[in-house]
């Protein structure tokens, strides 16, 4: 098993919360906290900084559009997986621009776990890089 | 046989071919999104559910399946209403229903924010149903102050609906009530089929009643809730 991460869940439905809750701890990762809005998950990010945010786009209040930017100033080393159940080319186009690996929620953890794994990894490697 | 593929109308009105065929993607792209998160979930679920030994997590994941399953039994009785195939709307027959009842057993704010009274000649399921998603629509899109209020007048028992916010545009009220119309704000926070006011609508006019929108005086949305008094 790889490194265990320390992991933000923010999805506006409690099922799909719990779902990811119980398969980050069966991939032995914990869960920093649950969040249903933008707002909440930038106050838990704040309050408790993860290694990693698994990001629903579509939530009431602040969206995961919005909370990109803002993560991205205030907490530049919490990476960041958009996690949606369907990407258009807005959605696939909007995210590569901003350099956010995006996720299809699936029943099949696997390609999540990987992601994590990947976004942490790149953020490292950035901040322990050499200068560019 | 002349040919010619008779004209394409919708509602009566002619339309273009390719006003259809976006009008079809539009649609199978909307049922596609809301179709994909409660099967995923549903799925995922069922699979923790299989491998789970925790007695206390294999009942928290048995209630979150049969919520998932419930959401996706709703959204296809919502589809086939939208089909205007209604062999699903409910056979019980109209009787009293206390609005003003039914709204508090809905709303989960303060419970000031209800005055009035208003009882309605309907079936119970359609007075919950639209109520239901009317106080969903004030608190998901609209912020507070909110208040319900209810009257009876003409033979008639109403409620209204409001809730503060932005103002929404007249175009928007005018789409809202329309089947798979989802409004600006809905499409950038919330997933949803744009069904649950339409859907509302057709059964609360089956029963003679009512729903209309309206912009509040100061921003928001004044939601109009009207059935037929016993």
């Amino acid at each position: 098993m790889s490194d265990p991460l320390r992991v933000l869940v923010v999805d506006d439905e409690d099922d799909v919360r719990l779902l990811l809750r119980l398969q980050l701890e069966t991939y032995g990762h914990s869960v920093t906290g649950e969040a249903a809005d933008g707002q909440a998950a930038l106050d838990l990010c704040r309050a408790d900084p993860p290694d990693a945010v698994i990001l629903d786009l579509l939530m009431p209040r602040m969206n995961g559009f919005e909370v990109i930017p803002k993560l991205r100033t205030e907490l530049p080393a919490v990476a960041i997986v958009a996690y949606t159940a369907v990407a258009g080319d807005f959605v696939r186009n909007e995210m590569r621009r901003l350099h956010v690996p995006l996720v299809l929620k699936t029943a099949n953890f696997a390609p999540l776990d990987v992601a994590l794994h990947a976004a942490v990894a790149d953020l490292r490697d950035r901040s322990t890089g050499p200068a560019r | 046989m002349t040919g010619l593929s008779p004209p394409v109308t919708l509602r009566g009105m002619p339309v273009q071919v390719s006003d259809v065929d976006l009008l079809r993607r539009r649609v199978l792209n909307v049922v596609g999104h809301e179709l994909r998160t409660p099967v995923s979930t549903l799925s995922g679920l069922a699979r923790e559910l299989e491998t789970c030994d925790d007695d206390g997590k294999r009942s928290e994941l048995a209630a979150a399946v049969a919520r998932s399953a419930r959401r996706l039994d709703r959204l296809v009785d919502d589809l086939l209403l939208a089909a205007g195939i209604t062999t699903l709307v409910p056979v019980e027959e109209a009787q009293a229903v206390d609005l003003v009842a039914t709204a508090r057993s809905l709303w989960t704010g303060p419970g000031d924010a209800i005055s009035g009274c208003a009882v309605a000649l309907a079936r119970p399921q359609v007075a919950r149903r639209a109520l239901t998603e009317l106080l969903d629509n004030a608190t998901i899109y609209g912020e507070a102050p909110f208040s319900i209020t209810a009257w009876a007048t003409g033979g008639r028992a109403i409620v209204e609906i409001a809730n503060g916010g932005p103002a929404i545009s007249d175009e928007e009220l005018a789409l809202a009530l329309e089947l798979f119309f989802r409004g600006e704000r809905a499409v950038t926070t919330q997933a949803g089929l744009g069904l649950g006011l339409a859907v509302a609508r057709t059964l609360v006019e089956a029963d003679g009643g009512d729903i209309a929108l309206r912009a509040g005086p100061a921003g928001g949305v004044i939601a109009h809730l009207e059935l037929p008094a016993p």
